[in-house]
């Protein structure tokens, strides 16, 4: 009877364990319009966790990660915008609120509806993204972008370039994440 | 353009000298370094010495002893000898996660996308050392994703 039970447990906990896909090496695209030049950076070092049984989904940035071409716009970007030193990451908690209608376990695309906080620049907002999960081979891919307006998150643009650079920046997330072992 | 010539005329060298340094050379070359320092590309550390070295146990030991010495990482130029875990890539980037099969807890370095051609011969389960700029690193004690040390503009140690 003590060894059904154990097993009981034990397949109880691996069944759980099996709804959770994650990846350390995520991709998000910050990319702000600007009439002089393109200032995109990228960070390929975004964590994320996701539970399907009940939909929540985290992500974990370092904002010192994102990757510009440029040094100076690199500089900018941490010292004058984000304030990185200050605010060192940025994170999202949600939840896909149709993560019933999605079948982790077969091959597919779907559309995906998140709501949940997201922080930046040490400010928390609720937000509400779409976005689209597909599944290939056991594997999770996240899709998603999303305009936000700097305004929301008290980051400021200094005067000197106030019409030179958009007052919101396009967010693109694609991520794959991997069954938790 | 005559006329111009006729008024510069009456100057000598010197003077010209002057005018041509003040009004053509020196307002060229402000541009010059302007743009140039304007457009300057970030850091490559391929050739540059790391400050220090670090196994990845050494290293990742301090997100759970010394977040205090870690802090002072940050921004630096160090180098950390590992196993890799997980080799993440696309036709312009590759990211590697040290670590091994026994814990969660493991270090991404973002590699500098000028040196990837040194990539080729990389597999998961091989040693490799690497150096880059340590961004940050986070303490996971709610997600079950372990400890994590970022690290970009990474190339190989040699």
């Amino acid at each position: 009877m003590k060894k059904l039970l154990f097993s009981f447990i034990l397949l109880a906990s691996l069944q759980t364990q099996a709804q959770k896909y994650f990846t350390k090496t995520g991709t998000i695209i910050f990319n702000s319009k600007s009439p002089v030049e393109k200032i995109e950076g990228v960070n390929k070092a975004t964590a994320c966790l996701l539970d399907t049984r009940t939909g929540a989904i985290d992500f974990i940035v370092q904002i010192k990660s994102f990757v510009f071409d440029k040094q100076l716009m690199q500089e900018h970007f941490n010292e004058n915008y984000l304030e990185s030193d200050k605010f060192p990451k940025a994170n999202f908690k949600g939840v896909i609120t149709n993560h019933t209608a999605i079948n982790f376990t077969k091959d597919g695309d779907y559309n995906a509806e998140v709501t949940g906080k997201m922080t930046l620049h040490g400010v928390t907002k609720d937000v509400k993204f779409t976005g689209k999960i597909s599944i290939k081979s056991g594997k999770v891919t996240i899709t998603s972008t999303q305009m936000l307006l700097l305004q929301d998150y008290k980051i400021s643009i200094p005067n000197a370039v106030k019409d030179k650079i958009s007052k919101d920046v396009k967010v693109t997330v694609n991520t794959t994440l991997e069954l938790m072992k | 353009m005559n006329k111009l010539f006729k008024a510069l005329r009456g100057y000598n060298h010197f003077v010209l000298a002057i005018l041509f340094t003040v009004f053509i050379v020196l307002p060229t070359g402000g541009v010059f370094f302007a743009w140039k320092f304007i457009n300057k590309s970030t850091e490559d550390f391929a050739d540059k010495k790391a400050s220090q070295t670090f196994s990845f146990q050494q290293i990742i030991d301090k997100t759970l002893t010394d977040t205090a010495s870690l802090n002072k990482l940050k921004d630096v130029l160090v180098a950390v000898n590992g196993q890799i875990k997980k080799i993440t890539k696309d036709e312009k980037s590759v990211t590697i996660e040290l670590g091994d099969t026994t814990s969660m807890s493991s270090i991404t370095c973002q590699f500098d996308n000028r040196h990837l051609n040194e990539l080729t011969s990389l597999n998961e389960g091989s040693q490799i050392s690497v150096k880059g700029n340590i961004t940050g690193f986070s303490i996971d004690t709610e997600l079950g994703l372990g400890n994590t040390i970022e690290m970009k503009s990474c190339t190989l140690n040699k």
